[in-house]
């Protein structure tokens, strides 16, 4: 069975999740205790993952680190019909584009999370100052997209996996302190995710 | 620190600082209490110290050195966290008889930050009726949403109890192995501090003990430190942590969406019903303590 | 109970005003919408019918926000305990923790009167003295713009916007109301209309109106008029 090293209140693991969920793939759950004890930081975990970050992922004899190459990976070789990852190169070239805005997702809005829930010590108004920024961009994003007829973030039709590596930490950002009120394309995109079939939560994350 | 200048009742008692996880020898945990900026650390084995650091000197983690140490405060380590007072503390801290038990294992599954006055956590704590809605599939499930009548109290020790609560749910615990009938005891025995005692899944007779010690950030923010000692013997330390703050985590986005942070406490600011008993107990106990930190009172609404 | 919040003094004036609260886009079917009216957080949200409810963001029960709950069709359901609110009324209708009982009539969420029109949707918290011009003129035939939140007060966003104008060469920009602003071309003819939302003392939300052009050109013009506009909020909120 793929196992995956989960933490349930890491929004990085939970990506992998849903996705594996729509895929009916079932996932070896793992648990690693990030919070409080610090077992990513511990030399097993390290080596498993030199980076001491969850989430990683097993897949008989492949290791993977990073929630967005897991993704990649799975969208790839477990999906039949390809439309979480269709092989589309324009496509390709967006969802890599909006993979990586997740990456400053994380970097921002979930630093606030883990300042403000976990105790870190990072500079709190500028994660949430660099969030906003952030958020603003992906709304008028989807704003446009809304209006060019286009419901996802990297495609017109179905969701991909760039929605899936966006929504978690952008559904977690109230608990960083950073509200969407001044978002209401993301909240309405927000509520398309959650409306796909199949999709699970987190704590922290309602169903619709 | 207006507002704790304004209130006794809180300033004079004892509060929770950090878990005793998360105080390495030789190691700073900066945080905040009633306002006030403070600095806590573990110096050896026995010695833990407490201070006042008005300028934020500490920072998180920093190594301890005898030069960033201020006025200190009492410290005083019970229940798996390090307790504090800005003040004189009026009363010895609450007992919890459970704690020096045979055969219970105590686990610390961690402090959470919340953006809610600490007196909504403990509100929210003393709850049955959310459980199908806010932890569907495990302390709860619909259609069993009934709220059975209850008993609430004020004890002997001007302790707010509530006995004879029960509630179906589909996974009590993490060692539940299919839905039951839970019974539960609830105890607060200070305004910041609650206990709960629930139905052990394996041994039916006796109760898993599960407390929040609230520590109170500002009025509106708070750290919620769970303590649990509980019969179970077989699970994982980790697989217990996550259990519990899995449903920690159910419960924060609800705690942050409260529009008013502070607790009401004018029983016609909100709409209680019977199911309810414990909240309204627990409002007009705080009301009659004084208690004025984290609430609004009936003048100010 | 209701009037918790006092209301400021500079939100007031526009007390017996429509406000415009939300583009009709902004609430598809299902979705829970979060909103302002003068300084009030609002739970917008239409029934299986499309009839649009305005309420306050409040459940009445322990006071969190009705948006995180759930969409039931001609209910909307609190996320917290599971009340139930009705469509149009507001009244409760179901209290799960005791599911035999008839809510008491008295517990019901705040309601707020609403108004969709031209593809907007307007709200107000007191009986309200007439439609606003800036509905019942409203061009036929438009697009909606992209919004933008502005921290500042209705009043400095409506200077600016007059100011600045946006109009087009030998065109005129005119303050019709306090919360409307026309651009009209050289032959008289509207192309632009902004109507300011003040959503609490120190913001505004700006929605524009863009009168149609031919074919395609709207998606650019609405990209266009975007960039202009949160150029000057950059402008305004530099300023205040
Ligand atoms: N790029 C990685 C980042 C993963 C990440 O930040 N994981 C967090 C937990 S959610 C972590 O392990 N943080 C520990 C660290 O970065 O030191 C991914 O997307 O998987
Ligand atoms: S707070 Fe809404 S149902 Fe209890
Ligand atoms: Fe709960």
């Amino acid at each position: 069975m793929i196992r995956l090293y989960d933490y349930p209140m890491s929004g990085n693991c939970y990506k992998v999740r849903p996705l594996a969920a729509f895929l009916g793939i079932e996932l070896a759950l793992i648990p690693v205790d990030f919070y409080p004890g610090r077992a990513h930081r511990d030399a097993a975990f390290l080596a498993i993952n030199p980076l001491g970050q969850i989430p990683v992922l097993e897949d008989g004899d492949l290791r993977l680190r990073d929630a967005q190459a897991i993704l990649v990976y799975l969208a790839a070789k477990y999906d039949g019909t390809r439309t979480w990852y269709p092989s589309h190169p324009e496509t390709m070239g967006k969802i890599g584009m909006w993979l990586a805005f997740a990456e400053r997702i994380t970097a921002t809005a979930s630093a606030a999370r883990l300042h403000d829930a976990m105790q870190y010590d990072f500079d709190i108004e500028r994660c949430r100052a660099e969030a906003h920024a952030a958020l603003q961009i992906l709304d008028e994003h989807l704003w446009f997209a809304e209006a060019g007829g286009a419901a996802w973030i990297a495609t017109n039709d179905h969701p991909t996996i760039a929605d899936i590596a966006c929504f978690p930490y952008i559904m977690l950002s109230e608990e960083g302190g950073i509200s969407r009120e001044d978002y209401p394309a993301i909240r309405r995109w927000t509520d398309r995710v959650k409306g796909i079939k199949g999709f699970i939560t987190m704590p922290g994350i309602f169903p619709r | 620190m207006n507002a704790t200048a304004r209130d006794p009742v809180i300033c004079n008692d004892w509060h929770p600082v950090a878990g005793c996880i998360d105080l390495p020898i030789g190691r700073v945990h900066s945080t905040v209490l009633l306002d006030t900026p403070i600095a806590v650390a573990r110096r050896d084995e026995q010695t833990y110290l407490v201070w006042l650091d008005p300028e934020h000197r500490c920072r998180h983690h920093m190594p301890l050195d005898a030069a960033i140490i201020g006025p200190t405060l009492p410290a005083t380590l019970r229940y798996g966290h390090l307790w504090t007072s800005i003040d004189e503390p009026r009363h010895p801290l609450f007992s919890l008889p459970e704690a020096d038990e045979a055969g219970r294992r105590p686990c610390h599954p961690g402090s959470i930050g919340v953006h809610t006055g600490g007196l909504r956590a403990i509100e929210n704590f003393l709850d049955l009726a959310h459980f199908p809605f806010v932890h569907t599939g495990i302390l709860g499930a619909e259609p069993y949403t009934e709220v059975l009548d209850y008993t609430v109290t004020i004890n002997d020790a001007n302790e707010v109890v509530a006995t004879e609560c029960r509630f179906v749910q589909p996974q009590a615990a993490l060692n539940a192995t299919g839905a039951a009938e839970i019974h539960y005891i609830y105890r607060v025995p200070r305004p910041y501090t609650a206990i709960l005692y629930k139905t052990c899944p394996l041994q039916p007779e006796r109760f898993d003990v599960i407390a929040l010690f609230v520590q109170p950030v500002t009025e509106t923010r708070c750290i919620a430190h769970q303590w649990i000692c509980i019969l179970d013997s077989s699970s994982s330390e980790a697989a217990l942590r996550q259990f519990q703050l899995t449903i920690f985590g159910q419960d924060k986005p609800i705690l942050e969406n409260h529009r008013e942070k502070r607790l009401p406490l004018d029983p016609r600011a909100e709409m209680p019903v019977r199911a309810d008993a414990t909240s309204s107990a627990y409002r007009r106990w705080l009301a009659g303590l004084g208690v004025r930190y984290g609430t609004i009172s009936a003048s100010q609404q | 109970m209701n009037d918790r919040v006092s209301m400021h003094p500079a939100l007031a004036a526009y007390r017996h005003r429509w406000i415009v609260i939300a583009r009709t886009a902004d609430v598809p079917a299902g979705h829970l919408f979060h909103g302002r009216l003068l300084g009030e957080e609002l739970a917008v949200w239409r029934n299986n019918a499309g009839h649009i409810n305005v309420w306050e963001n409040r459940c009445p029960h322990r006071g969190v926000r009705l948006t995180i709950g759930s969409h039931l069709g001609d209910q909307l359901q609190c996320r917290y305990h599971g009340w139930r609110y009705a469509t149009g009324s507001g009244g409760c209708v179901h209290i799960p923790a005791h599911p035999n009982e008839t809510p008491p009539a008295r517990i019901g969420v705040k309601v707020f009167r609403a108004l969709e029109r031209s593809g907007f949707i307007w709200a107000s918290t007191e009986e309200p003295s007439s439609e606003p011009a800036s509905i019942a003129h409203l061009p036929a035939d438009h697009h909606p713009l992209r919004s933008a939140i502005m921290r500042a007060p209705a009043e400095v966003v409506a200077a600016a916007l007059l100011r600045h104008a946006f109009a087009p060469a030998g065109g005129t920009a005119q303050r019709i109301d306090p919360l409307t602003v026309v651009v009209r071309h050289a032959t008289g003819q509207e192309t632009l209309r902004w109507l300011i939302q003040p959503s609490t003392v120190d913001t505004s939300i700006v929605y524009g109106v863009h009168a149609a052009t031919v074919g395609g050109a709207w998606l650019e013009a609405a990209q266009q008029l975007n960039a202009s506009l949160q150029s000057l909020r950059s402008t305004i909120e530099a300023q205040t």
